[in-house]
């Protein structure tokens, strides 16, 4: 960062105190703690917000730390040995819900301080273009008379978003959820050269882990879990509510930080995130994620959390995940 | 434009403005990175990742590849040398580089490896150049039960590292795969043998148990022979250039290397380990003293170097035609080209060229500047030989407990190194190979989850694990392998038994 940008923000930054907005700030380096390893899509997004956070929206430099491990529990619980700390923040996504549930982590958002929620990522359901699935309806009447027959294949890890989508299928459409063949896969790139090998029928993932192949006629995404059309390569996607199935899911993406954050530290950090949602550089974040921006403050955040995990249990369960 | 113009201007490209300032900088940087132990290419190109932010996506690119392919050669300086390998495609390197080190042939056999990178990148680099558009379909035939079938092949061939001692060999290659098994088990989700530890969810960290396992029982090793007065004997520098007899040994290593390397590193999820094991295996095979294997064969070092440098050109193809990285060092470029704001996919030969023959063209010269850079510092590294004891141990200690650390800034990794530094030590002092033990933990992961997503998309019929040739011709020839391996001692018997016999027997008159 510039003297001179860094003045301006300083500046930026007196007048909002000068206006009541917040009292706490950060008073040196703010770490952003990556559960995951570089160039992920939490790598990626905690990026684009040091970009955008360090254009005069946060006077101190700003610092990327990787401590990848146990799906995003190894990094939260680094960030948490800074108890009331407003110089540790960390993203979060569902799988601090599917780890508290499933009793894996300690670490709960009860426990930490969700500060925001930025975006969902909702899914995309996707076949080879030249295998025998043209439509969704092609997809759902193949499900429900041989579901024992259909290949399905995910990554990361078995009761994550991908798999909790598709229990939600099965639970609109009324096909039994465990009959299907379903093969998890390491990482997003193996589960597309499955599908583009037709080594699976479908998978299930984020859109934009299929919209370079979309656009170039590999595969075809069938339908969107979004409660709106996607933009982009997936235009002309329809969701499953238009079908008549109501299933509308998508990993959250937020923002936590540790344990015992005061008042006037979530105050500074739900400012700073709303304003950093507003700028124009994040909206070409969003655009080029397909995420649809779902921004809540910290009690929005709180209560939408406790919600999901409600809906999560019901999934997990019907999965044979939970008891 | 045809193919020989876009190479002619991605050469071009790595020529114009700061480009190959970048090349430079990242072959240099690159090669002292991955000489550190557990610097390999992949934590090599994610630590220096961010040096990288602010420059255009081409500079970048330039600058990640130069890295790539310097710490591919830095990893094969620390294992001939120092017996510290820098992460597992570097391990075979070790396996004839580092007991030619001790016979006075260090220089040489850093000569014969910055040849044979140099022979096996450039040949994955015109399979790249040239292949990559009818090869990269090729690819996606790999589905779960080519994969196991791969794997397999590839867990037989470690045992042609067994050097006779069969047992031991076993034993090792079973406490790997023991130790792949730890983690979260990716299609159940269940935890297994994490004893409750978060840090164990994702398995034990490969690199940390080669630093352990290498780098630290190394230094005690060493410490032993100090306390035991018998240090300071088996190094010494020699003669730095290949001999004549040498060269005539390794010829046809470095062209099978580089064509076994190249195959393989196009097949995504492969990568270096598999192809460096493959051609230590085939020279073993080719070789006319398989007996030397081992003990210092030049071969030994020739074949593994080219494989894995021709398998980056091999990992490049699924990367650049497909957006699917064939490794973890691609899977990081990938991440790379996403940050840079572009969009890897089928289409990024099409919407990129310049790009993507910008990053081909400064391999191409990335690849001539390693040797230039590193043949006239051959005889400064060999040096490292004659370093005394103490101090040769603290600086290989210190920077196998830095690497370690610096995988995941987590210190679970660094008590990971010890605990298998330790048992390092044991094993070396039971006799039992450490190369087969580190394969297997390398292959036990990929193995068992391909053979059981085979498995759940045939319903649980093994007849699903042999949809078609490919897997037939992987089965069939580990098949073949174990056999010959298990009836040849028993033929040589009964041939040395009719020798015996046929002489005792007296002769007619």
């Amino acid at each position: 960062m510039t003297a001179f940008r860094r003045i301006a923000a300083l500046a930026l930054m007196a007048t909002g105190t000068a206006s009541g907005v917040s009292a706490a700030e950060p008073s040196r380096v703010v770490e952003i703690i990556v559960g995951a390893s570089p160039g992920g899509g939490f790598d990626r997004t905690a990026r684009a917000m040091e970009r955008v956070l360090e254009e005069g929206i946060v006077s101190q430099p700003i610092n990327v730390t990787n401590q990848p491990g146990a799906g995003g529990a190894v990094g939260l619980a680094s960030m948490n040995r800074h108890p009331g700390d407003m110089h540790y923040i960390s993203i979060t996504s569902p799988n601090i819900l599917t780890d508290e549930l499933r009793g894996t982590s300690p670490l709960t958002f009860e426990t930490l301080t969700p500060l925001a929620t930025l975006v969902s990522e909702y899914l995309c359901f996707a076949v080879n273009a030249e295998g025998p699935l043209k439509t969704a309806e092609d997809l759902v009447n193949a499900l429900k008379e041989r579901p024992g027959e259909m290949r399905f294949g995910f990554a990361t890890t078995p009761g994550n978003h991908n798999h909790v989508a598709f229990a939600q299928l099965a639970q609109a459409v009324g096909f039994d959820v465990m009959k299907p063949k379903t093969v998890v896969f390491k990482g997003a790139s193996e589960a597309v050269t499955a599908l583009l090998g037709q080594h699976v029928d479908f998978s299930i993932a984020p859109a934009a882990s299929f919209a370079e192949y979309v656009r170039s006629g590999d595969l075809n995404c069938l339908a969107v879990s979004a409660p709106e059309r996607l933009g982009g390569a997936m235009a002309e996607v329809p969701t499953w509510t238009e079908l008549g199935y109501p299933v509308v899911y998508g990993p959250f993406r937020g923002v936590i930080g540790p344990q015992d954050m005061q008042p006037d530290q979530i105050a500074f950090w739900e400012e700073a995130l709303t304003r950093m949602t507003g700028t124009e550089a994040w909206k070409q974040e969003v655009e080029d994620n397909y995420w649809t921006e779902t921004f809540k403050g910290h009690d929005e955040t709180l209560e939408f959390l406790r919600s999901e995990r409600d809906l999560l249990k019901g999934s997990l369960t019907d999965l044979g995940l939970l008891q | 434009m045809d193919t020989i113009g876009y190479l002619a201007s991605g050469i071009a490209t790595a020529f114009s403005g700061w480009n190959f300032a970048y090349v430079v900088i990242g072959a240099f940087v690159g090669t002292w990175i991955g000489m550190l132990p557990g610097l390999g290419p992949a934590t090599g190109i994610a630590l220096l990742l961010p040096l990288t932010y602010g420059l255009d996506p081409t500079g970048g690119m330039i600058m990640l590849c130069g890295i790539y392919f310097g710490s591919m050669y830095g990893g094969s300086i620390s294992s001939i040398l120092l017996n510290t390998p820098g992460d597992v495609s570097s391990v075979i390197t070790m396996l004839d580089g580092n007991p030619m080190a001790r016979k006075g042939r260090g220089g040489a056999a850093l000569f014969c490896s910055a040849v044979a990178s140099f022979i096996g990148g450039t040949v994955g680099l015109i399979g790249l150049t040239f292949l990559a558009e009818p090869i990269a379909r090729f690819a996606l035939r790999f589905g779960p039960a080519e994969y196991f079938a791969l794997m397999t092949f590839a867990l037989v061939a470690t045992a042609t590292l067994l050097q006779g001692a069969a047992v031991k060999g076993l034993i090792a290659i079973v406490l790997g795969l023991m130790v792949a098994t730890v983690g979260i088990d990716l299609q159940s989700g269940a935890a297994r043998f994490t004893m409750g530890s978060p840090d164990l969810f994702d398995g034990v960290s490969l690199i940390a148990v080669i630093i352990g396992l290498f780098g630290i029982s190394e230094v005690f090793t060493n410490i032993q022979e100090i306390m035991a007065r018998r240090w300071g004997k088996v190094a010494t520098v020699g003669r730095l250039w290949m001999e004549a007899s040498e060269w005539a040994r390794c010829r046809f290593s470095f062209l099978r290397g580089s064509v076994i390397g190249f195959l393989v590193g196009v097949v995504p999820g492969a990568g270096g380990a598999v192809a460096t094991l493959l051609a230590y295996a085939a020279e073993r095979r080719a070789s006319r003293h398989p007996e030397e294997f081992g003990k210092g064969a030049i071969e030994g070092v020739a074949g593994p170097e080219a494989a894995n440098n021709a398998s980056v050109g091999g990992a490049l193809i699924p990367l650049f035609t497909l957006g699917l990285p064939g490794s973890s060092a691609t899977a990081i470029l990938l991440g790379a080209l996403m940050i840079f704001g572009i969009q890897p996919g089928p289409r990024l030969f099409a919407e990129s060229p310049d790009l993507v023959w910008g990053i081909i063209g400064s391999l191409y010269v990335a690849n001539v500047v390693l040797v230039i850079l590193n043949v006239p510092f051959i005889g400064i590294f060999v040096r490292m030989l004659t370093m005394p004891g103490a101090p040769l141990n603290a600086i290989i200690l210190l920077l196998a407990i830095t690497g370690a650390y610096s995988l995941n800034s987590n210190v679970f990794d660094v008590q990971v190194a010890l605990l298998f530094g330790v048992a390092g030590f044991l094993l070396r002092k039971a006799g039992v190979p450490l190369a087969p033990f580190v394969l297997a933990v390398a292959l036990g992961g990929n193995l068992e989850q391909s053979l059981r997503q085979a498995l759940s998309l045939s319903d649980g019929d093994p007849a699903g694990l042999v949809p078609g040739g490919i897997a037939a011709l992987f089965l069939g020839l580990s098949g073949i392998l174990v056999l010959v391996a298990t009836l040849a001692p028993a033929f040589r018997a009964t041939a040395r038994r009719r020798t015996e016999t046929a002489k005792t027997r007296p002769q007619p008159r």
